[in-house]
């Protein structure tokens, strides 16, 4: 179907390409620490290696897996944000070489480097280091792997190994594993049931030629049902033998209730008041669009075109033209259904926050979805020089754009070379922070003993967009308190705020430090005062100002 | 034989003049825009600098367009050189047409990759309406188009036997 690649440099493409997208990933290596969401995942692995349980002793919105793994990383290595960026940057190359063998059996050797190399590219530019979006849509790509070789060669132990890999998108982002699920679900349902039929089928032609009344065969009703059943029941075997373990102790150590309020009922109400970001409308106005509200359309409205065009396809091959389960095409109208199904979750998901971060897992999802289907065109038209014209013409206006600003801008701005060392800090192990950011961690390094508690918030807790984390993390100090990451809509309650002054007061800590900044202005709740400011007027009566430091005070116990 | 040789040789160099200048035009217009874009992007930093980095920039920038310039006139004149003989050698050959399309497909490429570049850096600065976006869209289509007809006109000459 695809011609091979030629002689010596179809050997050559592949590991030219791969240390091409390994220098790529590496080019941002040292790009400066984000205080809020690279923070949260180190200061909660760290937790994790302390002892701590999420959810009992740490409150947190996302699920334990990856905090768990870079804690068994921290327990190898020492524990820097230089460490935690490779593993992640390793992960990020593994997501980009499951791209690539996904789309390898769905659009051929060649055409499979296109969507690994735009995957490579916008993992290289989003940075958002620690982020495990990015591992658990590498998790899906896993899944959808052992799913191709299972559609190849129908063994049960590849549908297991599915479950296993959604078991593991789910310990690293919940909401992911759920709606990866679901899609899977719905192709190896339809799947088992068209199998079970086109075997039904030929029993009852064997039996037809034997003489019998093919109309009686008595499997042909629950032959299909206990099929689909079997293969679900495989699926959902191999997510739960990994999944549940975890999930099981966790529960039972913060109880149900706890864990189902910090990772399904929070995110699913509170998250979405506190930081909704508006999405493009359909028909943008095009009178007053910008440049990045183009970028912001074209990245939610694509992949849904795509993904409308992938279950065309699907509903075509598998349901109006019935191509037997041995077909190619049929394999990839599977493949390409639950791949939709996940990316389609996916896009819910990026709606309840509407940023490039967020909607980059569905587009990793959708270029490998676009691509299979572009590979389904006939080639007669496909090889055509005004096909690959226009299709190259239209990525590099549609897709290009950001990435072109984006090197332009770290050529001319703020390029931290990836061999160069920006901060002393042990655990910056050369990444760059602020300026004050540094300084209050060494002042703080200075004025306690490793294991005192430090209390890191903001300067106002009735309205809150984010706090630093990782200066906590940079400062190695514990924190005195459940609710580490301050997040709007629950450390702006009175509750959350009776309990951090509660544990202030028992824990006796006698150093805070609040940071001033990032008021959010934002069309959410997050802008809103709640007008709490219980945290705040007791750390004005119980402490005074010992220093600052730019946005930094550092606050003494009377 | 001889007339018919004449006036195709007559249009070979109407057609070299209209080519040279949708080339001069593209280049002095389209790439000069879009390397002057890519310069101002890559002397931001600059602006944002020290004072003597940004009483820099205007003759950065300034020597940037200017020696562009006189680059743009070396491609030029090679092209003005190239697309004669192109053209000239066609006429000996048959191929005129297949030639003539070939260099406006070329330039016509060279003229969506510009503005294309263009258009990603202008958006950032807010400069950015529908048509930063029908425009490459438009000569994108031109682009396929020529590339079709390019694609549907013989390779070598058709002889009459």
């Amino acid at each position: 179907m695809n011609r091979p690649l030629c002689g010596r440099w179809g050997r050559l493409v592949l590991p030219v390409l791969g240390v091409a997208a390994c220098l790529l990933l590496l080019l941002q290596l040292k790009s400066p620490a984000n205080l809020y969401d690279e923070g949260l995942v180190l200061v909660n692995a760290e937790r994790i290696r302390g002892g701590e349980i999420p959810y009992r002793d740490f409150w947190t919105l996302y699920a334990p897996g990856y905090f768990y793994a870079l804690a068994a990383l921290f327990a190898v290595v020492k524990p820097t944000i230089l460490a935690a960026r490779w593993f992640d940057i390793v992960l990020r190359f593994g997501l980009v070489i499951a791209a690539y063998g996904l789309a390898r059996p769905l659009a051929g050797r060649r055409a499979a480097l296109i969507p690994a190399a735009f995957i490579a590219y916008w993992l290289a530019t989003i940075r958002f280091y620690s982020y495990p979006a990015f591992p658990a849509t590498g998790a899906i790509l896993l899944a959808m792997l052992a799913l191709a070789r299972y559609l190849h060669d129908r063994r049960d132990r590849w549908l297991f190994g599915a479950g296993l890999a959604l078991g593991l998108t789910a310990l690293l982002r919940l909401d992911f594993g759920g709606y990866a699920a679901v899609g899977f679900a719905a192709a190896v349902t339809l799947d088992a049931w068209r199998v079970a039929a086109e075997t039904g089928r030929g029993q009852r032609g064997e039996r037809g030629r034997r003489g019998c009344f093919s109309g009686s065969f008595p499997a042909s009703a629950s032959g299909p049902l206990r099929q689909t059943a079997r293969a679900l029941a495989l699926l959902a075997g191999g997510a739960l033998l990994i999944a549940f373990p975890l999930y099981a102790c966790l529960i039972a150590a913060a109880g149900p209730a706890t864990v189902f309020d910090d990772l399904v009922r929070f995110p699913a109400t509170v998250f979405r008041a506190v930081r909704y970001l508006p999405i493009p409308p359909l028909i943008p106005e095009f009178g007053r669009i910008t440049g990045a509200q183009w970028n912001d359309w074209l990245r939610l409205y694509l992949p849904l075109a795509v993904y409308a065009a992938a279950l065309g396809m699907a509903a075509r091959w598998l349901l109006i033209r019935r191509l037997p389960t041995r077909d190619r095409r049929y394999h990839v109208a599977i493949l390409c259904l639950a791949l939709t199904g996940a990316g389609l979750g996916l896009v819910v998901k990026a709606t309840s926050r509407y940023h490039e971060l967020h909607a980059r897992p569905t587009t990793i999802c959708a270029a490998i979805v676009a691509t299979a289907l572009i590979a389904q065109i006939p080639a007669r038209w496909r090889r055509s020089l005004p096909f690959k014209i226009g299709l190259g013409g239209a990525a590099l206006l549609l897709f290009t754009g950001p990435y072109i600003v984006h090197f332009a801008l770290l050529a001319s701005l703020n390029f931290a070379s990836p061999a160069g060392c920006y901060a002393e800090l042990p655990r910056a192990s050369c990444v760059p922070l602020g300026a004050d950011q540094a300084r209050v961690v060494e002042y703080i390094q200075a004025k306690t003993q490793p294991g005192e508690y430090v209390f890191f918030g903001n300067a106002r807790h009735d309205r809150i967009f984010v706090n630093d984390l990782m200066v906590i993390f940079l400062a190695g100090r514990p924190s005195p308190t459940k609710y580490t990451e301050l997040h709007p809509g629950l450390a702006t309650t009175l509750s959350v705020q009776q309990e951090i002054v509660h544990e202030l007061t028992e824990k006796n800590v006698q150093w805070v430090v609040t940071m001033r900044g990032w008021e959010s202005r934002e069309p959410n709740a997050s802008a809103v005062s709640s007008g709490i400011t219980h945290l705040d007027d007791f750390i004005r009566a119980n402490y005074r100002a010992d220093t600052t430091f730019g946005a930094y005070q550092v606050w003494r116990k009377r | 034989m001889q007339i018919r040789k004449t006036s195709e040789y007559i249009l070979a160099y109407a057609l070299w003049i209209a080519s040279c200048a949708y080339g001069v035009l593209i280049g002095f217009w389209a790439v000069r825009g879009a390397g002057d874009a890519i310069v101002e992007f890559l002397t931001l930093g600059q602006l944002m600098g020290t004072p003597a980095q940004r009483f820099q920039v205007t003759f950065t920038r300034n020597a940037f367009d200017r020696f562009g310039v006189v680059i743009l006139g070396v491609l030029a004149v090679l092209m003005v050189v190239f697309v004669e003989h192109a053209y000239r050698t066609g006429v000996d050959q048959g191929v005129l047409w297949r030639r003539v399309v070939l260099v406006t497909l070329i330039e016509t490429a060279i003229l969506f990759v510009s503005l294309a570049i263009q258009v990603a850096l202008a958006g950032v600065m807010g400069l950015f309406t529908i048509w930063s976006i029908l425009v490459p869209i438009g000569v994108l289509a031109l682009v396929v188009g020529l590339s079709w007809v390019l694609t549907r006109l013989p390779e070598q000459a058709t002889t009459n036997t």
